[in-house]
């Protein structure tokens, strides 16, 4: 074994032997358990329960209908998705699901309850599915109607009605659906119109159950008093059937910007995983240089092998354990994917076909190893110039902020457009560009970008190796001496004696 | 050779030769460029001029595993065994894994540590640590070993042991080179000497020639004043007469030596009861030909 290889498997045994660095491997899959096991245990209840208490007789049958359509639409729409994804043709005639996710209509919905509704569609599916597919399940309806608890007074006015209600809007209630917070109480009085319909909420947002109650409660309205002009309710109710002919034309799932998103996902989850490792690796290395320099052994070393041998043998070393960490990650987000399947496995599916192209992965590797080298240098740099942690900091801070701000602007930047001014500049300058480059790979850069970038990071590496090298060579013996700003130009013009 | 660094010259102008064999002390004081000689010896520092072949070239890493080398300031990978260390210097200096892992476990047997071999360094003694020091520059048999005050931090116990052990070293067959600022060391070890102040070589030669560097002083017993033989240059008594007899200390004139004073003494019937001859120590010799004290701070 060389030297250099040594040097690489003593840095990386000594690392792989602290503490520290089986907490941070196991704290990213610890995460993602942590994160699903909050989710199903913690995650609040969906939707909520909703009250009406109506002394005309006229206006809740006509809310119920419309949160009734809108939560056949879910339905519909998680129908069409699934039969997508699986491929499931209906067995006869063009069932309005067949034709893949898109946004439905009222007219819609009345056609697919027409034809059957869910018992129907799930009948169909049930033949036609493959066997790997799960079964199908209907999205439980968001909003639920109960009937007013015992205890709620709803005979003696609004005032009543609010005040003998208030303690249940601070607890679920029991639905049809299992226990739901009571998220809408709704008094529409004898005289609505005259005195105006009385809303009680928990507190939480619920717009969209707010405002078809307000729509069916205008709709009412207008219609009473259309029918006090002597307007005919019949020829009233059907031009309310005509809606206005619409194509709405909405990107397939995995499409689009969601596409876009999708695609960078695992691209930014590696950017993400690189500054992780490199800052956590990065610091271990620092440490130990460190250590070797304070415990006086870098001249024994040294004596046994060249500076060069010492510099990039740690370099190996720290790149070993920077890939096995990712490495690791990778492995427990993969074994993660197939426990919690579902929503993991279909999220990870688009996102994986961003990383389906032998030269995205070359890419993705060339960058990874590339970012490792350029930064971990750095930190060879300020260990080569620190007798110790403090003096280290002093350096430290300052390169860490310099390096995390940009980084973290961009990754969200690239979110919004992978090709936005910051992505795209940030491309161009080394110490960035693996970052940059990494998290826009899964939207498509073009092959010329890619390549320049590339090359500029491999020529600043190969600058980086010899100025870094020089200040290793010169530093590494010099303790108690930092080295000054004034002593760096006659470093980078020759090597020191 | 020659070392600067910046307006400060370490090294002016050193020339030296160590012979194959035997033990050769590196004198000076602190400061004076020891240890910046022997870094340029081991490649660890280039010379701004000159050159040097050490075993016959010149210094790299070829062959580091003829040379051994135990610096000034020592220190050892505190999360590493014992064992562990000394191997790895050995595969560092070029051994097989296999055989660097034999040899540091005997070395650490011999050196009296085969219960703590396995154990992490952090856990041994100032003195176990530097036993394991020396055991990673012994671990490839090395020709040369190049030992930077050595005796520095080590109690007079385990200074006894490592200098037992540079004797063996020596008898074995190694050329031993070893700095140090404190003269018994170099007395009880060196068959051959260098001495150099503010880079410079001040001497070289074995004991007998240092010491010859300081006129040799008598102590004699006489009835009469020695100042009137010939080669004494001065005599002083040392006290009262005793019986008729006083001692004196007899320096003497450059050239002259004390068996032609004592052949005078017996040819003119001077009549002598002691004649003692003392010779210069090392410390004296520095001190005569450097003009300071080796173990002062510079």
């Amino acid at each position: 074994m060389t030297p250099m290889l040594l040097v690489a498997r003593r840095e990386f045994r000594q690392i792989a032997r602290t503490r520290s660095f089986w907490v941070t491997l196991l704290l990213f899959p610890v995460a993602i358990v942590l994160s699903q096991v909050s989710v199903r245990f913690f995650r609040p209840a969906e939707g909520a329960a909703y009250v009406i208490v109506d002394d005309t007789g006229r206006y809740a049958p006509a809310i119920d209908r419309r949160l009734k359509v809108n939560a056949e639409r879910q339905t519909l729409s998680a129908l069409a998705t699934y039969a997508e994804r699986w491929k499931i043709a209906p067995d006869q005639g063009q069932q309005v699901w067949a034709g893949g996710p898109r946004w439905f209509s009222d007219a819609d919905v009345a056609a697919f309850e027409a034809a059957g509704g869910l018992p129907v569609a799930q009948a169909q599916i049930a033949r036609r599915k493959p066997a790997a597919a799960p079964d199908f399940r209907a999205p439980k309806p968001a909003y639920v109607r109960i009937a007013p608890p015992a205890g709620v007074v709803t005979t003696a006015g609004p005032e009543r009605f609010g005040a003998s209600l208030a303690p249940l809007l601070k607890t679920d209630v029991a639905t049809s659906q299992g226990p739901r917070p009571l998220g809408l109480a709704v008094y529409i009085p004898a005289d609505f119109g005259a005195a105006p319909a009385r809303l009680w909420t928990n507190g939480r947002a619920y717009p969209q159950l707010i405002e078809d109650v307000r729509q069916e409660l205008n709709q009412g309205l207008r219609l009473r008093a259309l029918q006090a002009e002597g307007i005919d309710l019949a020829a009233l109710a059907r031009a309310q059937t005509v809606s206005a002919p619409i194509t709405l034309t909405v990107p397939p799932t995995g499409s689009g910007r969601e596409r876009m998103i999708l695609r960078s996902a695992l691209p930014l989850g590696f950017a993400y995983l690189l500054l992780i490792s490199l800052m956590v690796s990065g610091a271990w290395m620092l440490q130990g240089l460190i250590e070797e320099r304070s415990n006086k052994l870098l001249e024994a070393v040294i004596a046994c092998i060249t500076p060069e041998d010492l510099l990039y043998g740690k370099l190996i070393g720290v790149l070993a354990i920077g890939a096995v960490m990712i490495l690791a990650w990778i492995g427990f987000a993969v074994a993660a994917g197939f426990v919690f399947q579902g929503a993991i496995a279909d999220y990870l599916r688009p996102a994986l076909a961003s990383v389906s192209s032998p030269w995205v992965v070359v890419a993705l590797v060339y960058f990874f190893a590339a970012g490792y080298l350029c930064i971990s240098m750095l930190f060879l740099a300020i260990g080569s110039m620190s007798d110790n942690m403090r003096d280290a900091q002093g350096y430290l801070s300052p390169m860490i902020l310099a390096l995390t701000l940009p980084v973290a602007a961009m990754m969200s930047a690239v979110l919004q457009n992978p090709d936005g001014p910051l992505p795209r500049t940030l491309s161009w300058i080394p110490v960035y560009a693996p970052f940059a480059m990494m998290a826009r790979l899964g939207s498509g850069v073009s092959p010329l970008e890619v390549a320049g970038s590339a090359a500029v990071l491999a020529v600043f590496i190969g600058l980086e190796l010899v100025v870094i090298g020089r200040l290793f060579r010169a530093n590494l013996l010099q303790a108690g001496q930092p080295l000054r700003l004034k002593d760096l130009p006659r470093l980078l013009a020759r090597a020191p004696a | 050779m020659v070392k600067r660094y910046g307006g400060f010259t370490a090294v002016d102008d050193l020339s030296f030769e160590v012979p194959e064999g035997g033990v050769f002390g590196f004198l000076g004081a602190n400061g004076a460029g020891k240890t910046t000689s022997l870094r340029m010896a081991l490649d660890i520092l280039r010379p701004t001029s000159g050159s040097i072949s050490v075993l016959g070239r010149a210094p790299g890493r070829k062959g580091s595993g003829e040379i051994g080398f135990l610096p000034e300031e020592r220190g050892l990978y505190r999360q590493m065994s014992a064992v562990e260390t000394v191997a790895y210097f050995g595969q560092l200096k070029g051994m097989p894994a296999a055989a660097a892992g034999a040899a540091a476990r005997l070395l650490i047997d011999r050196f009296g540590l085969s219960e703590f071999g396995d154990g992490k360094v952090e856990r041994l003694s100032k003195g176990m640590a530097q036993k394991v020091q020396l055991a990673a520059a012994l671990v490839t048999r090395p020709r040369l070993l190049v030992l930077d005050e050595p005796f520095a931090g080590l109690d007079p116990v385990n200074q006894a042991v490592l200098e037992e052990l540079v004797l063996e070293l020596s008898r074995g067959g190694s050329t031993v080179i070893f700095s140090t600022h404190v003269m018994q060391h170099a007395e009880r070890l060196c068959d051959r000497l260098l001495l150099i102040a503010r880079g410079r070589k001040v001497f070289q030669g074995d004991q007998d020639e240092a010491r010859a560097q300081l006129p040799a002083r008598l102590v004699i017993a006489a009835r009469a004043d020695p100042r009137g033989l010939p080669g004494v240059a001065a005599a002083q008594a040392l006290g009262p007469a005793s019986d008729g007899w006083t001692d004196y200390e007899v320096a003497l004139a450059p050239g002259s030596s004390s068996a032609a004073l004592l052949e005078a003494c017996t040819a003119g019937g001077f009549p002598l009861r002691r004649f003692e001859t003392r010779q210069a120590s090392l410390h004296e010799v520095f001190l005569h030909l450097v003009g300071g004290d080796p173990e002062e701070k510079p």
